[in-house]
């Protein structure tokens, strides 16, 4: 899915300033759906025209914004779909996803346990892939039949729920399908963690540099200057893995990317939330809101904790011996 | 402080080859060629378990590597026919590591300064490039870079090494110092002060200097392992013609800063590749003593994602060099991952797996003196070209551009 078309710096502008504007409008306090805003917007020429760069952006406004959607579930139904006989209806549809500390689907067929992002309506079809015995199956059931209680979360401004969904049938099998659907959910929970973060940093960038003590802005000191180096190094390097991740598209270089995207995300908001002095912890500052919503979001199809343990599981798998590690960037 | 805000001049790079070879429009087909070469060339297992153990031993059989590898006319590709190459461009020397890695095999010692000093003659002094490059790619010598001294380290603009023009040649007084493979190098780049002594960074100039040249006195220095991976090097009154000078008298600044943006990239893809065949066998090496529990692996797993963070980082810059495109202060987030990604893999060891490494039995005499060889000389990634702390710096002033006062 290599795709190697590339804004130019001018439209890339003008389609961030689209989207941001969307995303702006949209009522915070609320899961929305996308799909109608996308339709107003004819975003499906831009996705046509620049896949990748579009996913980007998408992503990107939509952590600033800190607006809660069914994005996600878009993306992984968009590919989980190829596996049912009927594509559930768009816009009208919530995937079951993986309670964390789980990075794959629960055992079913029966009543499946997982996490849904957003309270479903009552005329919603819920996408729920399971584990059977050795496979990955996926069903629908109408959201009616879901029983659903709200998460206590870390960022308070999600509104995740913990529900049940009854899959009565077998399902279809879908491996190759939730495989596909993770990788492309993993990057995108990746742009956002790491638009988040570089956020976070910027917001740093700018208190530390009018904040003043002893006579000087305090960005002058070395100390706090080198924090903040370090921080955009990490958050560069995992967006360069990312983009890796997004012109291979395949399942390994997706959740290295999730996992660089987590730990770049650690580092800058230590940095962060130190230099912001005590503003930076207090409800008045901005700065709180995207350091929860990343954190929040890195639990998503696996922390980085676990994702590091699923990948160590494969590298360690006991025919591994004497092959080359799987490279996740290749020169080309 | 280094800073890379000098000017660069505008300089071809890479011109269409007179007499490219078969695969160098085509990466992917290089890469498949050569991955089929060092899976079937028998003699390549030499260099699998390779017996060489000193700093000394070991260039003389990457030497060899060479020119194995040259006689294919693998190690030619990604570079111009004006210097022996065969085409192609820096993602082909790229893909030469990652294959020379994943075939269990060193990636030659000379490739790493070759990378960072044949650019720089490439486009600055092309005629002298023709001549001696190619000797170079045959694995027959290899250069060292003579820019630090002993009182111009981070602060590169402050050296003193006096360079006087003297109708037709420069002679030279003074002393470079930590010259990686300078003990045995048979040409070093020195970065010598041609203007006044408060000129700094505008009163420098580049000029290859043979080791062999009367009045230069080469010692190694002896790292904490014991390897002699570096040397100091003395000048006194030391005569080179001046058509060894690279670029203009006094215009040595720009070259140096030219000459950064592949020491950047493409050494560091280079040290990463390198680093991934170091952490599969040390994956070996846990499967072999089971020592695969959770704490273990996921450390490995994480160190293994941080490495492929900086390679992609890399990878990025060396597209922009392949594009024509020059590098600016945004490769010190190369040189700075990359650097902490290397130590990350070699305290990995210590971290993991003591018994081979600290407490090493007499079976593991050998892995353990190479793991010490290693983890000392990985301490220097954050010290050589540019620390972090002065890498860190850079990015802080022209990446972030925070204030200073």
């Amino acid at each position: 899915m290599a795709d190697h078309r590339t804004l130019d710096p001018q439209t890339r502008a003008l389609i961030e300033q689209s989207v941001g504007e969307m995303f702006a409008h949209a009522e915070q306090d609320r899961f929305h759906r996308v799909t109608t805003m996308l339709g107003e917007l004819g975003w499906s020429e831009v996705a046509e025209e620049y896949p990748l760069a579009a996913q980007e952006i998408l992503a990107t406004q939509h952590a600033l914004s800190l607006t809660t959607s069914d994005l996600l579930d878009i993306t992984l139904i968009d590919r989980l779909s190829l596996a049912l006989p009927t594509a559930p209806p768009v816009g009208r549809s919530l995937v079951l996803l993986p309670s964390p500390p789980g990075s794959g689907p629960a055992p079913g067929p029966g009543r499946v346990g997982g996490l849904l992002q957003g309270p479903p309506q009552p005329d919603d079809t819920i996408v729920v892939p399971f584990i059977a015995g050795d496979d990955i199956r996926v069903a629908t059931v109408p959201a009616a039949e879901v029983d659903a209680v709200p998460l206590h979360t870390f960022d308070p401004s999600v509104s995740w729920l913990q529900a049940t969904a009854p899959a009565v049938d077998e399902g279809q099998p879908a491996a190759a399908e939730w495989a596909a659907a993770v990788a492309a959910g993993r990057r995108l929970i990746a742009t956002e963690i790491l638009a988040l973060a570089g956020h976070a940093i910027e917001l740093t960038v700018a208190h530390v540099s009018t904040r003043r003590q002893y006579g000087h802005s305090i960005a002058a000191f070395q100390v706090v200057r080198h924090q903040l180096a370090e921080a955009q190094a990490e958050i560069d390097g995992a967006r360069a893995l990312l983009a890796e991740a997004s012109t291979d598209g395949g399942y390994a270089p997706a959740r290295a990317a999730k996992i660089a995207a987590g730990r770049a995300q650690r580092v800058a908001r230590a940095a962060a939330l130190q230099l912001n002095g005590a503003i930076g912890l207090t409800e008045e500052s901005v700065l709180h809101r995207y350091v929860a919503r990343a954190m929040q979001l890195d639990v998503l199809l696996g922390s980085a904790r676990v994702l590091e343990r699923e990948l160590a599981g494969e590298l360690f798998a006991p025919d591994a011996a004497g092959t080359p590690l799987p490279p996740l960037v290749l020169a080309r | 402080m280094l800073t890379l805000t000098a000017p660069i001049e505008e300089l071809p790079m890479n011109t269409a080859a007179v007499m490219s070879g078969p695969l160098a429009e085509d990466v992917t087909a290089y890469r498949r060629e050569l991955r089929e070469f060092l899976r079937t060339e028998p003699q390549l297992d030499s260099w699998r378990a390779d017996p060489a153990q000193s700093s000394e031993e070991i260039l003389q059989s990457h030497s060899r590597l060479l020119a194995l590898l040259y006689s294919g006319g693998w190690n030619r590709y990604g570079w111009p026919s004006a210097m022996g190459g065969l085409g192609g461009t820096e993602l082909h020397r790229a893909a030469f590591y990652e294959e020379l890695s994943m075939a269990d095999l060193p990636i030659p010692e000379q490739c790493m300064t070759l990378d960072t000093v044949g650019p720089a003659v490439l486009g600055f002094a092309p005629e002298l490039a023709a001549q001696l490059l190619p000797g170079y790619l045959r694995g027959d010598e290899w250069w060292g870079q003579g820019f630090s001294e002993p009182e111009a380290g981070s602060d590169l603009a402050a050296l003193r090494t006096r360079g006087t023009v003297d109708s037709d040649r420069m002679v030279i007084s003074g002393q470079k110092i930590w010259t990686s493979q300078g003990a045995t190098a048979t040409r070093l780049l020195c970065l010598v002060r041609t203007g006044t002594p408060e000129s700094r960074h505008r009163g420098l100039t580049i000029v290859l200097v043979d080791t062999d040249c009367p009045g230069i006195t080469i010692r190694p220095i002896a790292l904490a392992s014991g390897q002699r991976e570096l040397a100091e090097v003395f000048f006194d009154e030391v005569n080179v013609p001046l058509d060894r000078v690279i670029g203009e008298i006094d215009g040595g600044w720009a070259v140096a800063m030219y000459l950064m943006q592949w020491e950047r990239a493409m050494y560091c893809y280079a040290s990463t590749s390198r680093l991934m065949r170091s952490m599969q066998q040390l994956r070996d090496r846990m499967l072999a003593d089971n020592i695969a529990g959770a704490a273990e692996t996921a450390a490995f797993a994480r160190t293994y994602v941080q490495l492929s963070t900086a390679k992609a980082r890399g990878l990025q810059s060396i597209r922009r060099l392949a594009a024509g495109e020059k590098l600016g202060p945004e490769a010190s987030v190369d040189k700075l991952l990359c650097g902490l990604a290397d130590k990350a893999a070699y305290d990995l060891v210590a971290e993991v797996m003591e018994q081979a490494s600290l407490v090493a039995p007499p079976a593991d005499r050998r892995y353990a003196h190479d793991w010490a060889d290693q983890w000392w000389y990985s301490r220097a990634a954050t010290i050589m070209g540019g620390s972090a702390e002065i890498q860190r710096g850079i990015i802080a002033d022209h990446v972030l551009a925070l204030p200073k006062d």
